[in-house]
């Protein structure tokens, strides 16, 4: 009999990822808690992941994987999931949760508390009523908040977080630091990016919301003087020389789903990448792929311009990514990953970091075919 | 020559004044903001001159359609100051119906049977028939003239460089007079007042969503508008919010640096015969000879301008905005934003 697992978050970007690599790299069956949008569970889900094989490169025949071995539970994680229990097959081993909310703007701070702590809190008791053997829980090396230095595999206590996303995570984590009985396993995967080989991404927040936030500033600013800034760069107070931690999306599933199968007793497992631009490196390929020059590195924001301040108040949210030297440590991840740890295959550099920012524009460009023109 | 007049230039340029005075002259039609509300602000251009041709019934919508963003600053009590059409009393139109663009400033500058003007052209222009926007724009503005005993028509819209492309393509014989004021003076005017404040806060939303959210129900991209913006969406608009909301003068001066740069571009198409450049200033402190100047370029054949200038002289007052009350900081922020424009202008031999 194939073993069985429980995935919340299939239809989002790790997710996706993660349903496929668990079956490429098991015969496991899938159930998979999804919400209705404007089709059936189902459909959903095997659409996106059918959208999923055909930008990466998994190799076509894996939908009909999907179609056999992915079932798909409706469910909404901001009601009632625990009486679920009922509808799925018993003796699952593995439960997965991935859901979570992206956003980050204050306005939505009650739905992305309600999605990523109490989500997790029914996650959890949805585990327990399955009597899972382990739940496995998807979180971000950016609980560190406003730490620095070398950032530890262990659990966050005390944490200045920067925004109420990371905040959000931080308290999931602490609920599943207080289960007693249940084995668990939580990933941290750094800023999550495309497709090493193909830069295909289906969530666009991140780097890609820098990336979309920086062509809307552009286009502002082209509507109040044409050219402007083509000509005078954006000042930035931020760090250019530490490094800024993007993962391809691959990498974080492969390397999740291999750990969940090692036989590692640790709990907490770094998923950054060991290749990484610096952020002045980073900025100067955005902001290169846009067509602006460079952002002017500034000690301190006295030296702003209201144009400066304007911008630095719409990316504020990324400015924790850009300040402060964080080296994530990765003992646990490594030792369970062995030699699989570490490829070159998945080194992000100011070179391919171009590739994923230039795909990223030409799917937006499609979208934003219809901005009205200014004159 | 051409009876065919438009008077360009930045926002808060001074052309207003222009407007009112030449409304006092015998052979001149003076039309005032007409393009600034038949495009919503200047954020529907291109919809204001649409590329195929049109019948009169479709050119009605046009030019009397109830327009989103003008509309819903009647509806929060923040309209903009050359409104005319009494909204708050009106029993045709108010602020709950919303007002035709047309009738918005163009037919109250004009007469105070706006009305009933606006009935008349109704009738004469939903009669036509297929047309290029071109020639029902003539039509129109030709029938006003006539219906007035005009034979000059001068069309002026704040802030028309903007539209100043358009104009030169749509009427290639047209005569433009170029009002420029100071940057300064132009951008902290603009600051204070509530139709380029919200073309601003336009600007950003639309390049956020993608889309005019005043156009177009699209709210895929919501999710990135900041918190600030959401009040200055359509369906959750706060007169308040709109209040609070605060662009510094050097915005605008960025923006009138744009506008001067990319107006002068056009400008330098149109030959010299059909243009004249004035500065706002000159006006103030030399009022006679730069009004008959105007009026020689404007009507020069009318034996009436002497007369004219008598009379409108006592119209002339000096502006409130000075950018020198600005503290040192903006002060400085201001003037590195008009010096692009001010480099552009200083090519043409205009000096402050």
């Amino acid at each position: 009999m194939s073993e069985k697992i429980v995935i919340t978050g299939g239809t989002g970007f790790v997710g996706t990822h993660l349903i496929l690599e668990l079956l490429e790299q098991s015969d496991a069956e899938l159930f998979c808690l999804v919400r209705a949008k404007n089709t059936s569970a189902e459909q959903r889900l095997h659409l996106q992941l059918a959208q999923v094989i055909q930008g990466s490169d998994y190799a076509p025949e894996l939908i009909n994987q999907v179609k056999k071995r992915c079932h798909a539970i409706e469910a909404d994680l901001q009601g009632d999931i625990t009486s679920l229990a009922t509808s799925i097959p018993s003796g699952v081993s593995q439960f997965w949760h991935c859901a979570a909310s992206l956003n980050y703007e204050e306005r939505f701070a009650a739905e992305i508390y309600d999605i990523n702590v109490e989500g997790t809190r029914k996650a959890l008791a949805l585990a327990r009523a399955l009597n899972v053997d382990c739940l496995n829980y998807v979180s971000t090396a950016y609980v560190a908040g406003r730490n620095t230095g070398v950032i530890l595999e262990s659990p966050m206590a005390k944490v200045q977080s920067s925004n109420v996303y990371e905040n959000s995570k931080v308290k999931a984590e602490q609920l599943i630091y207080a289960e007693q009985d249940m084995k668990f396993r939580i990933f941290r995967p750094s800023i999550v990016i495309g497709h090493s080989r193909t830069y295909h991404a289906i969530n666009f927040s991140g780097m890609y919301g820098f990336l979309r936030r920086l062509i809307q500033f552009k286009g502002m600013m082209a509507r109040v003087q044409r050219g402007y800034l083509e000509r005078e760069s954006i000042r930035m107070n931020v760090d250019p020389d530490v490094p800024i931690n993007l993962v391809p999306v691959d990498k974080v599933a492969k390397q999740a789903v291999a750990i969940a199968r090692s036989d590692s007793s640790n709990t907490i497992f770094h998923l950054t990448n060991r290749t990484v631009p610096t952020v002045g490196e980073a900025l100067e390929v955005l902001f290169s792929t846009v067509g602006l020059p460079p952002p002017k590195i500034v000690q301190d924001t006295t030296q702003y311009a209201w144009i400066d301040e304007k911008f630095n108040e719409k990316i504020e949210f990324y400015k924790s990514y850009l300040t402060g030297y964080k080296q994530f440590d990765r003992s646990a991840s490594n030792a369970a990953l062995g030699e699989h740890a570490n490829t070159t295959r998945y080194a992000v550099t100011a070179n391919n970091l171009n590739e994923y920012c230039g795909w990223y524009c030409a799917q937006l460009a499609q979208t934003r075919s219809q901005v009205p023109v200014s004159r | 020559m051409p009876n065919e007049i438009f008077v360009i230039g930045t926002g808060r340029c001074g052309s207003t004044l222009i407007s009112n005075i030449l409304n006092h002259h015998p052979d001149v039609l003076s039309l005032s903001e007409f393009f600034t509300f038949v495009t919503d602000l200047g954020t529907l251009i291109p919809q204001a001159f649409p590329a195929m041709q049109i019948n009169g019934a479709q050119f009605w919508q046009i030019v009397s359609g109830v327009y989103a963003k003008q509309n819903i600053m009647l509806a929060h009590d923040i309209a903009i100051k050359e409104v005319l059409y009494p909204f708050k009393t009106g029993v045709r139109f108010n602020a709950s119906t919303g007002v035709p663009a047309i009738l918005q400033t163009t037919l109250p500058h004009l007469t105070p049977e706006y009305d009933a003007l606006f009935d008349q052209i109704h009738t004469v222009i939903t009669a036509r028939g297929m047309a290029t926007a071109e020639a029902h724009y003539h039509a129109l503005f030709g029938w006003l003239a006539a219906h007035f005993g005009r034979s000059i028509w001068v069309e002026r819209s704040g802030g028309s460089l903007r539209v100043i492309e358009r104009l030169y393509q749509h009427f290639p014989n047209a005569k433009f007079l170029h009002i420029v004021r100071d940057g300064r003076d132009c951008a902290l005017s603009m600051q204070r007042h509530n139709g380029f404040k919200m073309v601003l806060l336009v600007f950003q939303i639309t390049e956020i969503l993608g889309i005019d959210p005043y156009e177009s129900d699209d709210r895929s991209w919501q999710d990135d508008l900041p918190d600030e913006l959401i009040s200055f969406l359509p369906e959750s608009f706060s007169g308040k919010d709109f209040l609070a909301y605060d662009v510094p003068p050097s915005l605008y001066g960025h923006y009138w640096s744009g506008e001067i740069m990319a107006g002068l571009d056009v400008l330098d198409r149109i030959p010299a015969a059909q243009q004249l450049t004035l500065q706002y200033e000159s006006i103030l402190t030399d009022t006679r000879n730069t009004i008959e100047h105007m009026i020689q370029f404007v009507s020069p054949d009318s034996s009436t301008n002497a007369d004219w200038c008598d009379a409108v002289m006592s119209s002339v007052k000096r502006p409130t905005a000075a950018w020198q009350t600005l503290d040192a900081r903006e002060q400085s922020r201001l003037n590195d934003a008009c010096e692009p424009g001010f480099a552009a202008l200083t090519k043409r031999g205009i000096r402050w």
